[in-house]
């Protein structure tokens, strides 16, 4: 046996040893703690469908004030290890079929602490339903929409985890084949010009038509003919097809001319593509 | 001021060089299955499962040998001065290791439209703090040599 106590800076030596071994087993001890709570995470479903639900349990598709449609869905996460998911989000973008980024959306970033369960809300919005702009080929077609989601999350502090996927997002048109008509005008006894009007489509959306389209008869030199409205109450999945007479003034000449189309709704006005009159 | 002296030959017994180098020569091997071996396999078998590493699996052999290497040494220069700067330079080069693999630690899996990739760099960066400990132990051991030669033997070697 050594006599006397071991020099100073020899028992400091030796702590700083014995310290780096407490550390080592620590770090291994932390990463397979880490490693088992990670294992055990679970996503507890979502009432998020994709294929613009509506609002039938899947993800809610609402049409906003300002026009656009909304997308939302909520994830719903469930941490029952015992380290924290420092930050999850989600980051997501829809695309024309081949064309330019018409939305991006996603979910801000999530922290959720050992033991907890998330919910995690996803939004994006596509831009409003108009006759013109890169979405308005969605008012009057079906497209399936590119999306991409990124995933990205840390946990406990240590693992990085991104997560790239694509899928495609079902698009159904509001007023898909949409089409408006003008019969043949026949002059009236009051000096008149009857013109009918047939208005078609199908709802292939996953949201009512319910609202009002007015008809615009514009004569080739843009003047004002005639308008007239049609009322709709068309559920997700029916067809429509009316037919109305519009009045116009013998002297507006339709040969040539357009039906201008506009719906509108509560909280909701959007321009249709016109249609033009041979 | 007279020179510090020498501890009692009585106190300790150094293992002889020859045996020195056989203990040596095992624990390399001990290190090199476990840091460079096992490593080296699983970073194959990943790759094999279709699973992409940036992590090069020859830079892990290298690091295994050169791991071994510092051990051997450690081992068989633990009754000279050299013992403390030996320590410090095997801790050095395991932080370098360390922190050049934290760059490179990805797993990355891929299909037809989606693609996962797990970072796990973080661990090796938090491993860091055992190279410096033992840096710090082979500083003060350095020291503690050039001041008192061989004062240490009884501790390290006792009878």
């Amino acid at each position: 046996m050594p006599v006397g106590t071991p020099p100073a800076l020899y028992r400091i030596a030796r702590l700083f040893r014995v310290l780096s071994i407490l550390a080592l087993v620590l770090v291994f001890v932390y990463v397979g703690v880490a490693v088992y709570s990670a294992s055990r995470l679970r996503g507890t479903g979502s009432n998020g469908g994709g294929n613009n639900t509506g609002s039938n349990g899947g993800g809610t598709t609402t049409v906003g004030a300002n026009d656009a449609v909304t997308y939302a869905t909520t994830v719903n996460l469930t941490n029952p290890g015992f380290l924290p998911i420092n930050a999850l989000q989600v980051s997501a973008i829809v695309s024309m079929p081949g064309g330019p980024v018409l939305a991006r959306g996603g979910s801000p970033a999530v922290a959720i602490g050992p033991g907890q369960t998330a919910a995690i809300p996803i939004t994006f919005s596509l831009p409003p339903l108009t006759a013109t702009g890169p979405a308005a080929l969605l008012v009057t077609h079906d497209a399936n929409l590119p999306m991409v989601f990124w995933i990205n999350v840390t946990f406990a502090s240590i693992f990085g985890l991104a997560i790239n996927t694509s899928q495609n997002y079902s698009w159904g048109a509001p007023f898909d084949a949409l089409n408006a008509s003008v019969g043949s005008p026949t002059p009236q006894s009051n000096g008149t010009v009857e013109a009918p009007i047939t208005l078609s489509f199908q709802d292939h959306a996953k949201f009512a038509d319910v609202g009002t389209v007015t008809a615009t008869l514009e004569s080739s030199s843009g003047s004002i003919c005639s308008t007239i409205a049609f009322s709709l109450n068309v559920p997700s999945g029916g067809s429509y097809s009316q037919t109305q007479n519009a009045f116009a003034n013998s002297g507006c000449n339709l040969s040539g001319g357009s039906v201008q189309l506009s719906y509108t709704a509560p909280n909701v006005s959007v321009r249709l593509p016109a249609e033009p009159i041979p | 001021m007279s020179a510090p002296a020498s501890p009692d030959p009585a106190t300790y017994r150094i293992p002889s060089l020859a045996r020195r180098l056989v203990v040596g020569v095992a624990i390399a091997a001990l290190v090199l299955v476990f840091v460079g071996v096992v490593p080296y396999e699983i970073l194959t078998r990943l790759s094999a499962a279709g699973l992409a590493t940036a992590l090069p699996a020859q830079a892990v052999i290298l690091g295994g040998l050169a791991f071994a290497a510092f051990a051997a040494a450690r081992h068989i220069a633990k009754p000279t001065r050299a013992f403390g700067p030996v320590t410090i330079a095997g801790a050095a080069f395991s932080i370098g290791y360390l922190l050049f693999i934290s760059q490179r630690a990805t797993i990355a899996f891929s299909t037809h439209d989606t693609t996962v990739t797990l970072a796990y760099g973080s661990v090796f960066v938090l491993l860091v703090v055992v190279p410096l400990l033992r840096l710090a132990s082979g500083a003060f051991t350095t020291i503690e040599d050039a001041r008192h030669p061989g004062e240490r033997l009884p501790f390290d070697y006792p009878v």
